[in-house]
């Protein structure tokens, strides 16, 4: 699913963000991305979301180098791939339905096909009944819930997560971690950006540990 | 296909202003700051239309006097006559001597002394043209450049006609409107540009929201984009009203002079052109300078 070969980024032609990483995701797979603070954890999701390109190497997805996509069709890839963040960065003039629905809205779903889609996203995150409340009334649990629940909302092959629990308390951070398990089970392919080691060890998924830019273990935590 | 693209742009429509509805004074400002200005280039265009709708109103004519060289024979002036006859720009042309000359002048007050160097008249002969009324400018000139080249011709003096005049002024004036229509719109679309800009950079986690949500370029700008049309043709009214004030003011206090000048009386109302050329060009602006601001905060996001 994921294939990085070689991957090589820098900045400006003197920092280097990233140096030589290579691993590969197979599909239905989940992963953590873990790392001290500016190891290269962001920079490796930057480049899995198409906001960056490899300055060597290739990063491919499902068989699809991203440095070959630009414009339309890498608005197309990013329609497949769902994204959580640490801040959920939900539009707040919109309803949560409103908010789950943007990303079907953007893809042309058709409006019946919204309705169940949403519908169904809320219940998956147990928020079926503040569909139509604004997020500001919702605490950072429940936004971080709404955050989820657009990520998944269309299905996507693919979810990228990057500290989706730093704002979290850790019952509510076992609880979102609970969920990316299950669109695991489902068979989507899920890769977890963190570092909070106590959430990462609770689970025994790879660990893939990024430090100075470079791949220093890929292995299980337990 | 019909009904998403529909839907696109009705979400689009509601987001424009459904994002704005906080900031509806800083947008009400911006539409009277655009106003003001475009207004100014505005009413110069009124004012140059409505000036060309007094020239036919008149019918006054060009006048040359051509001052004749005391050496001219009577054999050369008579053909120098004809020939200024047969000219099409020549209405009349009327022989004045030099005694006439000086008579008339010695008609003026406190010029009586005058009359008595008839014995030594310092006046040339000359003839007085009357030329076509409404004649262009340029032509007029340029039979004074070939009338003073004529050989038994000591001077030429021209008396442009009010059309002429006009004509003269109209054309320094539609070249002062034009530049300034070219400035006031880089102003309108750097001053759209720099709101929106700022706007862009206030939405950055929009952008970047929508960015990764897989909407293109063309999803994201397009709220934006509707919003400056708005904004543009809000100016454009704006601004044509500011010009219908200031010429409604004008026209009162000069409708003496107006009406003695024989201007009709829809010479002085705003005309639909100006107005539709105010609201496409503040729209335009207002579209040039969004769009690019968007982009580049776009570019620079990626």
């Amino acid at each position: 699913m994921i294939q990085f070969d070689a991957v090589g980024k820098s900045y400006d032609g003197h920092h280097l963000a990233l140096d030589g990483v290579s691993f590969r995701l197979a599909p239905g797979e989940m992963a953590f991305l873990t790392g001290h603070s500016g190891a290269g954890k962001s920079t490796i999701l930057r480049l899995l979301l198409g906001l960056e390109k490899a300055t060597t190497g290739s990063v491919r997805v499902a068989g699809q180098d991203l440095s070959q996509l630009s414009g339309e069709t890498l608005a197309r890839y990013r329609q497949r791939v769902g994204t959580v963040f640490q801040d959920p960065n939900l539009e707040m003039d919109l309803t949560v339905f409103d908010n789950v629905a943007l990303p079907l809205r953007i893809a042309g779903f058709a409006e019946k096909d919204i309705a169940k889609r949403v519908n169904a996203a809320l219940s998956r995150v147990d928020l079926n009944d503040r569909a139509m409340e604004k997020p500001h009334v919702l605490s950072s649990g429940q936004q971080q819930r709404v955050g989820i629940a657009r990520a998944i909302v269309h299905r996507p092959a693919l979810l990228v997560a990057d500290e989706p629990t730093g704002n979290l308390d850790p019952e509510l951070s076992a609880r979102v971690m609970r969920m990316f398990t299950q669109f695991q089970q489902l068979g989507v392919t899920v890769l977890v950006a963190t570092h909070e080691q106590a959430v990462v060890e609770s689970l025994p998924f790879r660990r893939i540990v990024i430090e100075r830019g470079r791949l220093r273990s890929d292995g299980t935590s337990r | 296909m019909m009904q998403r693209w529909f839907r696109d742009h009705r979400d689009a429509w509601y987001a424009a202003f459904q994002r704005d509805r906080h900031r509806t004074g800083q947008s009400a400002i911006l539409v009277i700051l655009l106003g003001v200005l475009l207004a100014i280039p505005g009413w110069l265009a009124h004012a140059t239309l409505s000036m060309q709708q007094l020239t036919p109103s008149t019918t006054e004519s060009s006048e040359v006097l051509v001052f004749l060289k005391e050496s001219l024979e009577l054999e050369d002036r008579m053909i120098l006559e004809r020939r200024l006859g047969a000219e099409p720009q020549v209405i009349t042309v009327a022989f004045v001597p030099k005694a006439q000359a000086l008579s008339e002048l010695a008609a003026y007050d406190g010029l009586a002394s005058i009359g008595e160097l008839a014995e030594d008249n310092p006046l040339p002969d000359a003839y007085a043209l009357t030329l076509v009324p409404a004649a262009m400018v340029d032509a007029e000139q340029a039979l004074v450049a070939q009338l003073s080249q004529e050989a038994g011709v000591l001077a030429v003096r021209y008396f442009p006609s009010i059309q002429a005049r006009l004509a003269d002024v109209l054309r320094v004036l539609s070249g002062v409107v034009i530049a300034l229509v070219i400035l006031t719109a880089l102003g309108v679309s750097m001053a759209v540009f720099v709101v929106s800009g700022a706007e862009a950079f206030r939405d950055d986690r929009r952008l970047q929201l929508y960015t990764l949500l897989g909407a293109s370029r063309r999803y994201i700008r397009r709220p934006y984009l509707y919003r400056a049309v708005v904004q543009g043709a809000l100016s454009g009214m704006s601004a044509s009203l500011v010009v219908w004030g200031i010429n409604t003011v004008l026209s009162s206090a000069f409708s003496t002079e107006l009406a003695r000048l024989g201007a009709p009386n829809d010479a002085l109302m705003v005309r639909w052109e100006v107005w539709v050329v105010l609201c496409v060009v503040a729209i335009c602006c207002s579209w040039i300078g969004a769009e690019r601001a968007i982009a580049m905060r776009l570019n620079r996001m990626h």
